[in-house]
């Protein structure tokens, strides 16, 4: 019915007509939103659409943990350093890359000329220094921020609330700042690049809303960086926009806006991509195999490799028998990751023999973790005192919401660690709550992805495994372990860090707080009508350079 | 009359007394720290016990509900989100519009239907528009929303793309197409109890002797149907009515997950999975007192329409509502 | 149902119709071709259901991940899942947990309501009043509501499958019963007046004799229409409260986890057999049972169906 045009276009006018007739005032605002969306793939021209997977963790780059969440941000703030398309780290607010000093701690930056916030100011040395130390405050209480400034001299003082003064960093004159670290690291300008590194406003900063430590905060009212894009808009459980900053010093950006709706499920947003109303979304490894044979979407997929592995966590301060190595040593033996490779993941990642990813320096392709070995499995548990999983407090496999690849693979694994004996739950939960409760060390047993922060091994095997570290999310100790890291962090000598990382990784793989299972692949559908998407292992960069037409 | 109508807003005021007192205790069941889901477990002693001060939670459990009634009384404040600090009413005036707007749109529209469909029903009882009207009622009782909804997704949005795949529009901005398919899922299967009722309500009335006369004298069958038959059969229409609001709360639930509106139905099942306690209580005392006030001005209509109603005490809107799917 | 219960309530309104079942409800309720197939069908999906671990050819969280979305084969009948699980097991152990609520929640509706009811029809005045009092805010609510903010509250995350579809049970049976109660009491409150029980109460006999002898016998079949109706409404409620994800965890298989899955695999145009199985299985028991409470209506009071 209706094939002739003209009765499907009464058909819909006559639905139209009849609810707009019911919608009450006020809502009105009908553009012809769809008009756009016809049979051209839907652009909007100068609109970039893709959707958010989740709400945004936070607005505060001092706060922020999470992939998603900084992608928005990294559109609207900028710190010194940040990365290029060609994975190397490039100069932002800061001119050139830095001078760094003969004994290796100390960094001097000169700023660029006439950078401003999106408020109209010009960015100084000393908002630089502000930005650092409110990361660091106590009061803010933000979880990521000793993960990323811990080198510079002072940062524990004033995370300990000992000191308001961040000692380590000077600001010479309006133009230069310097950072003087504890010891030399090689990695520091890579923790640089992290969001706890953007420059902010102090007097915007200082309009948000108060923290239940008593700081201030950010959010969609004080969002002012100097970044490629300013906050347009946020519409909590809806859409973020963002829109262009015409004073960006790189020059305006060619997109007038990004717009983020956000859409928690996976299937909600390939349907939008489908009737050009995203124009770009990842794509399900389910539906790899499908779409790769549909001669009009298989141009549309792209790959990236990123530096991150996929991972089984377990928690030794919330669940006891993982204390126990055999425990974790069994329920890693029980896991068959080539079957999850296979069947969930339709062959598209590759294996995780290790915690440090492809990509990232000092990973050994050479490498073999616990292999999959079911009987070797059964009697590490038997031994452990719990024979075929008798004894065993009940357990739950707890990961990320809404989505498919995550789910799929913990069936898997609950049918998997069954095979020996082990019964546990499954149980997906929403994004924020679940970083926010594994952070805590709440969670006994979780699924979830580390994605790299800058191509070091520290950022894998200190920054996750370390005992001290506050990332450290199983609560894992081991002082040979950790003794392995702190001579590695500080040595500014490659080849021998990456031999003592390499050792590090085998202690920590066979101590097995983790069962790495597989490297992370994204695949995504991109439309024709979008170009100039910057890349890099991290993921897409700012949007600078990014067209819709 | 106002004796009546005094004696039902008295009886509603400690039904949501009750509902609040039992919503409110609940929350203390959950084995969780209010302070660690606030600040995180991790955080230092003096900031927990700063913000069990400043949130109020270090006082005695009455205390503690009385402030909160006080608040939702006289300020219509619900408090704050545990996990993001935000506050609830703020959630609420976010959401509550376009739950309003899509029940309303989907009451009217399942009024539309409904009652024409079973008023041919009635009149041409056991014959082929009856059949037809029936069996399409049965589909709309026996196939859930969940299961309609991708449906018509596929076939109106994404096979014919005549309508968008969500409830909202990514574009910003509210158009009438948005509120289509949500609408019609919505409003499917209360279409469906209406007409059903509406059938049943008109085939006794059309039975009653009156009729039968008025039609005996001659009158026009139309006269006879909007004039006697549809009059009468009113009072059971307007209680299933007022249920079938109540159908249309509780399927906003499944029907703004699907489309990805963010209503109350939505941000309260976004709250159940994340055990945000205060925005789960607050949704649950703001649909208790929707239904009160809902039945409240059913039972008066009802009082208004039906005098001997106001003797009884019955015939509210009181009929189970199961399987809002 | 409330439009079918709406009917069956009917009487707790007016005086009611009472007569002990007449003779011949079977005669009657076979007779009648929908509610016949009807029950037939549920007997069947009852049998399936309590044999499902003898019937059904694999386990319902058997994974053969090498045979993951195959079609319909001789091994698995009606084809696999995305991580290669038996769909017609899976059916078949889903009817085991629909039908196991249902029948769990039936039992304290029934019990509630019916104590409730009884209490409250038989000793009237104060009693009846509070108690009904009670039942008019518990209706206030939809109960598919009330059982998902309960379960809100009580939270079934981390909890073991059993434990959730305890909580699912728990929290239709407290919200449930209502209506059933409503109904005993309208019973009640006309059967009392009636001269066989002023007959026996004028020669001597006690409350519980009463109640034994004469009340409940009387209830019996307005309890079972009301009950067959409102396990759709179970069945149903189930389902949504499952398909939301909040209510039987994984891998009990319900029917409304089954479609949620399948929908977030974006099956509906690549494999729709995952979807609509257990869209079928749904609907036919839900009609199904509309089907047999209206015959069984209709069966037990023959006058009513006479008016017709």
């Amino acid at each position: 019915m209706f094939r002739h045009p003209i009765a499907r276009r009464l058909f819909v006018s006559v639905l139209a007509a009849s609810l707009v007739g019911l919608v009450p005032a006020g809502c009105g605002n009908r553009g012809g939103n769809r008009a756009a969306g016809g049979g051209d793939g839907g652009k909007v021209p100068g609109a970039l659409r893709y959707a958010l997977t989740a709400e945004p963790t936070t607005l505060d780059p001092a706060l922020v943990s999470d992939g998603p969440t900084i992608d928005v941000l990294q559109q609207m703030y900028e710190g010194l350093v940040g990365w290029g398309e060609n994975n190397d780290i490039v100069p932002l607010l800061a001119a050139q890359m830095p001078e760094i000093s003969a004994d290796g701690r100390e960094y001097t930056f000169v700023l660029r000329d006439g950078v401003t916030f999106t408020n109209g100011r010009t960015v100084t040395a000393e908002d630089v220094k502000y930005s650092l130390t409110r990361a660091l405050d106590p009061k803010l209480g933000s979880p990521v921020a000793m993960t990323y400034l811990n080198d510079i001299e002072g940062a524990d003082a004033v995370n300990a609330g000992k000191a308001t003064e961040l000692a380590g960093v000077t600001a010479v004159d309006p133009k230069t700042v310097r950072i003087r670290l504890v010891a030399p690291r090689a990695y520091f300008l890579g923790k640089l690049t992290y969001p706890t590194g953007y420059a902010l406003a102090k007097e915007e900063v200082e309009k948000g809303p108060t923290t239940p430590g008593g700081a201030h905060s950010i959010n969609e009212t004080n969002s002012v960086g100097s970044g490629p894009f300013k906050m347009g808009s946020y519409a909590r459980q809806s859409k973020v926009t963002l829109l262009a900053n015409a004073n960006y010093w790189g020059g305006a950006p060619k997109l007038s806006r990004i717009e983020r709706p956000i859409v928690l499920s996976a299937e909600t947003r390939r349907n939008l991509y489908d009737t050009g109303q995203l124009d770009l979304v990842e794509l399900e490894k389910s539906r790899y195999a499908q779409d790769r044979e549909n001669k009009e979407l298989q141009s549309q997929i792209k790959a990236y490799d990123r530096p991150a592995t996929f991972y089984l966590g377990m928690n030794q301060t919330s669940y006891a028998p993982f204390k126990d190595r055999r425990v974790r040593q069994a329920f890693a033996h029980a896991i068959n990751k080539d079957d999850i490779l296979q069947r969930v993941l339709q062959g598209v990642n590759k294996k995780a023999e290790g915690v440090v990813p492809v990509g990232i320096p000092g990973y050994d392709p050479n490498f073999k973790g616990l292999p999959y070995d079911p009987a070797k499995a059964k009697q590490l548990l038997a031994e452990a005192g719990f024979p075929e999983g008798k004894g065993l407090p009940p357990l739950t496999l707890t990961f990320r919401e809404q989505q498919p690849d995550l789910s799929k693979t913990a069936q898997v694994i609950q049918a998997q660690l069954k095979e020996i004996g082990v019964s546990i739950n499954v149980d997906e939960m929403e994004w924020g709550k679940f970083l926010k409760m594994t952070d805590d060390r709440q969670i006994d047993f979780f699924h979830m992805r580390w994605m790299a922060d800058y191509l070091d091994p520290q950022n894998f095997l200190s920054v996750l495994l370390h005992s001290k570290a506050p990332e450290n999310r199983t609560a894992y100790n081991n002082p040979a372990y950790d003794a392995l890291l702190d001579k590695a962090d500080a040595s500014m000598n490659k080849e021998e860090r990456i031999r003592l990382y390499r050792q590090a990784e085998r202690l920590v793989v066979d101590d097995a707080p983790w069962v790495p299972i597989y490297y992370q692949r994204d695949l995504e559908l991109v439309k024709p009508h979008v170009s100039g998407i910057r890349e890099s292992l991290f993921g897409h960069l700012p949007h600078t350079q990014t067209t819709v037409q | 009359m106002l004796r009546f109508v005094a004696a039902r807003i008295g009886l509603a005021v400690p039904t949501l007394l009750a509902i609040s007192f039992l919503v409110f205790f609940a929350a203390y069941l959950s084995p969780a720290d209010p302070v660690d889901i606030i600040v995180g477990e991790r955080a230092a002693p003096e900031v927990k016990a700063r913000t069990r001060q400043q949130w109020g939670l270090d006082r005695p459990p009455l205390v503690r509900y009385g402030d909160y009634l006080w608040n939702i009384v006289t300020r219509f404040d619900f408090g704050r989100s545990y996990l993001t600090q935000e506050s609830i009413i703020d959630i609420i005036q976010r959401g509550f519009p376009n739950t309003a707007l899509l029940a309303t749109l989907a009451l009217l529209l399942s009024l539309l239907v409904g009652i024409p469909s079973g008023m041919l029903a009635a009149v041409w009882v056991n014959r082929a528009p009856d059949r037809i009207a029936m069996s399409l009622a049965l589909t709309g009782v026996a196939v859930p929303s969940f299961v309609l909804g991708p449906v018509l997704v596929l076939v109106f949005a994404l096979r014919l793309d005549w309508l968008p795949v969500v409830g909202f529009s990514p574009q910003g901005g509210m158009t009438a197409e948005f509120f289509v398919l949500p609408t019609i899922v919505l409003a499917a299967r209360s279409a469906a109890l209406i007409a059903r009722l509406t059938r049943s309500a008109m085939l006794d009335v059309l039975r009653q002797d009156y009729v039968r006369t008025a039609r005996a004298k001659g009158l026009g069958n139309g006269v006879v149907l909007f004039k006697h038959a549809l009059k009468n059969a009113f009072p059971p229409i307007l209680t299933v009515t007022a249920t079938t609001f109540g159908y249309l709360l509780a399927g906003s639930f499944v029907v703004e997950t699907l489309f990805a509106i963010p209503g109350i139905g939505y941000q309260s099942i976004d709250a159940i999975r994340k055990r945000d306690y205060p925005v789960i209580q607050a949704m649950a005392l703001l649909l208790a007192s929707i239904f009160v006030l809902v039945n409240l001005v059913v039972d008066i209509l009802y009082g208004v329409l039906d005098p001997r109603a106001r003797l009884t005490g019955g015939g509210s809107g009181s009929i189970r509502q199961k399987g809002a799917a | 149902m409330p439009e079918a219960e709406l009917t069956a309530l009917a009487p707790s309104d007016a005086p009611a119709e009472l007569t002990p079942p007449a003779p011949g409800v079977w005669r009657r309720l076979l007779a009648n071709p929908l509610a016949a197939a009807s029950l037939l069908l549920l007997l069947l999906l009852v049998l399936l259901a309590v044999f499902a671990p003898v019937v059904a050819p694999h386990g319902f969280a058997e994974q053969k991940l090498e045979r993951q979305l195959e079609n319909p084969s001789g091994t698995f009948p009606l084809g696999t899942d995305e991580l290669g699980r038996d769909t017609l097991s899976r059916l078949l152990y889903g009817a085991r947990i629909s039908l196991s609520v249902a029948v769990a929640v039936e039992a304290c509706v029934v019990t509630i309501g019916l104590l409730v009811g009884l209490i409250a029809g038989f000793f009237g005045g104060a009693v009846d009043a509070a108690l009904m009092r009670v039942t008019d805010v518990m209706l206030a609510f939809p109960d598919v509501l009330l059982a998902i903010l309960l379960v809100g509250i009580f939270g079934t995350a981390t909890a073991s499958p059993a434990a959730s579809l305890l909580l699912v049970v728990v929290a239709l049976g407290v919200t449930g019963w209502p209506p059933l109660a409503r109904l005993v009491r309208g019973q009640v409150l006309g059967l009392r007046k009636r001269e066989f029980v002023e007959a026996a109460r004028s020669l001597g006999a006690t409350n519980g004799r009463i109640l034994r002898r004469h009340i409940l016998p009387n209830l019996l079949s307005p309890i079972l229409v009301a009950v067959t109706v409102d396990t759709a409404g179970v069945i149903l409620a189930e389902a949504t409260l499952s398909f939301l994800g909040i209510g039987v965890q994984r891998p009990y298989p319900s029917w409304g986890r089954m479609i949620s899955d399948a929908l977030a695999e974006n099956h509906l145009r690549s494999e729709p057999r995952l979807i609509l199985l257990p869209s079928l299985a749904l609907s036919l028991t839900v009609l199904a049972l509309n089907f047999l409470g209206d015959g069984l209506r209709d069966a037990l009071d023959p006058r009513a169906h006479a008016k017709r």
